[in-house]
């Protein structure tokens, strides 16, 4: 896949060439020439009676399309869309390491990974499904429902990353991703590797990005701060506006994490919306206090700050409805009596089985308690 | 398609075939060049037409050629074969001076042709009909598998692909051996 560059030579009669004022020229590069000269040296020819020999040899292949110039092969994967893209890159290594080397410039509004086990998908605006499915001989791979391809010796993750990789490097720094979504959540030890290996892919290619990518919604699990980290500092700030993240051991882990590295970040500080699955250390309580709407779980709290955050909800005109999920029941005691005994404190309007209390401090602003046994729901909403 | 050595060219060149004219005289005499292809079959363009090839267009358009100059001096473009050549030529007569239509249907269904076809426009530089051929190329395999897809382009597994890539390196190994014992032998 070499670019032919052509030569001009004009003889090869260097002795002549050498008793004369004309220039010496054996081989000429087109880009060395100058018209003069070529003018010249063709007068010269013309008089000696010598050939004008124009060796082109653009590397002209008896074989296949992968012996294209480049520029050839640019013009024709331009011609191309999504889905043919993805099945060329099944197609074979040297293929997709091409297309991996090229300046691509993909769009699409939605797109997801998802890992499970020994299969990996990634699904393209809700309607192109790549699978990466291992089996004994190989992997599965292609467009699902169609172009399944099993390429041998592969492995499944590898392959699934390299795709992963094309995608978000690749994606249109003018584009505007509605949802990055990643889907995963605990099996067992080596499939851990294989989720932090993805991580590290996120993050390199994110990284790589000439401009960061532009996404509104950005949802995936984890079980920890660093893991965030490998994905959110390099998303568009302006463009971030809704974060989900979820708990890929579906609240089987009561580690709670300190948010401190998160809360820093511009990403963070743009949202307006957040959905934070993972339990978050008290002591960062005060920080959702930007949030148009939301969704956490917490441990345990400190009153003050529950009052902080109430005050910073109700200020903020853009706020909607912010749910607290607190996984120590207790706690639900001091909030009552503390807020009963206070002269602005919440009134009781309702005692009903669902919502156990329902409580609101003024016409606009509802505060509702639910209980369980093992923990209540504390939902702040701007009415 | 392999080149050929250079250095025949200097042979009087065949008769020229009869290229297709404008219609439209044009008021000033047209000045016309001479292309030759593989087979040696001196090909009669205008330069109108050739302005279509910005690789002939930018060596002609200082030359100043008489008539008799660029029948004597025909671009030899011994890299391109006779009939690929003659289809190129065809297509600059026929656009010559026109605006290029959005699509071109009258290019080779054989991929054979069809990727001399591309080769040859892309060295010759004639950006349209590169667009046209390499639209076709990427419709031939719309809709396609990966196995379909490397069947119609002529690509290799990867098992070929290793395999290529193995015996090469076993050649190259024994020539750099070849290169050494006949460096050794000179040296004695």
């Amino acid at each position: 896949m070499k670019i032919s560059c052509f030569s001009i030579l004009m003889g090869i009669f260097r002795h002549i060439f050498g008793s004369r004022k004309t220039p010496k020229f054996e081989k000429l590069e087109m880009e060395d020439l100058d018209f003069q000269d070529f003018d010249e040296t063709l007068e010269y020819l013309e008089m000696e009676h010598l050939p004008l020999e124009i060796s082109g040899k653009p590397e002209i292949p008896k074989s296949g399309l992968l012996d294209m110039p480049e520029k050839a092969l640019d013009h024709i994967f331009g011609f191309l869309g999504l889905r043919e893209i993805c099945t060329l890159r099944k197609v074979n290594h040297a293929l997709r390491d091409y297309l991996t080397l090229q300046n691509t410039h993909l769009n699409f509004r939605r797109f997801q990974f998802s890992a499970v086990l020994s299969n990996r998908w990634i699904t393209v605006d809700q309607k192109l499904d790549l699978i990466y499915f291992q089996r004994e001989n190989g992997v599965l791979t292609g467009i699902q429902g169609r172009n399944l391809k099993i390429l041998e010796y592969q492995n499944f993750q590898k392959l699934a990353l390299l795709d992963l990789e094309y995608f978000l490097k690749n994606y249109k720094n003018s584009g505007i991703l509605e949802v990055l979504k990643f889907d995963w959540w605990i099996q067992n030890s080596e499939y851990i590797q294989n989720i932090d290996e993805i991580f590290d892919v996120f993050q390199k290619s994110l990284e790589s990005r000439e401009n960061c990518l532009k996404v509104q919604k950005l949802s995936f699990y984890a079980q920890n701060v660093p893991q965030i980290l490998k994905i959110l500092p390099f998303l568009d700030s302006e463009h971030l506006k809704t974060l989900e993240i979820l708990d890929p051991d579906f609240g089987k882990s009561m580690c709670c994490q300190k948010i401190d590295k998160l809360i820093v970040l511009d990403q963070w500080n743009n949202l307006e919306e957040i959905n934070f699955g993972i339990c978050v250390d008290s002591g960062n309580l005060k920080d959702f206090g930007h949030f148009q709407t939301g969704k956490i779980v917490i441990n345990d709290f400190i009153f003050e700050d529950l009052e902080i955050l109430k005050k910073k909800f109700f200020a903020n005109p853009e706020f909607q409805n912010f749910e607290i999920r607190c996984l120590n029941p207790s706690a639900q005691e001091i909030i009552i009596r503390t807020w009963e005994t206070s002269p602005d404190g919440p009134k009781l309007i309702s005692n009903i089985s669902d919502f156990k209390k329902i409580r609101n401090f003024k016409n606009s602003e509802e505060i509702r308690i639910r209980e369980s046994d093992s923990e209540f729901v504390i939902t702040f909403e701007k009415l | 398609m392999s080149s050929t050595e250079q250095g025949t060219s200097s042979a009087a060149p065949a008769e020229p075939t009869t290229a297709p004219e404008s219609a439209a005289a044009p008021e000033v005499p047209e000045s016309f060049y001479y292309v030759h292809g593989k087979d040696k079959v001196v090909h009669k363009v205008s330069a109108g037409a050739l302005q279509h090839s910005a690789l002939i267009h930018g060596m002609i358009s200082n030359l100043g050629y008489t008539e008799e100059q660029a029948k004597a001096n025909p671009f030899p473009f011994e890299n391109i074969d006779g009939d690929i050549l003659q289809m190129v030529v065809d297509w600059c007569n026929q656009h010559k001076g026109k605006p290029t239509p959005p699509e071109d249907t009258n290019l080779p269904k054989q991929k054979e042709k069809l990727f001399d076809l591309v080769l040859a426009v892309n060295y010759l530089e004639i950006k349209e009909l590169l667009t046209y051929c390499c639209k076709q190329v990427a419709m031939m395999v719309k809709g396609k598998s990966p196995e379909e897809i490397r069947e119609i382009w002529m690509i290799p597994t990867d098992a070929e692909d290793e395999a290529a890539e193995k015996e090469a390196k076993k050649r190259a190994g024994k020539e750099a051996a070849g290169e050494t014992a006949a460096a050794a032998g000179d040296a004695k």
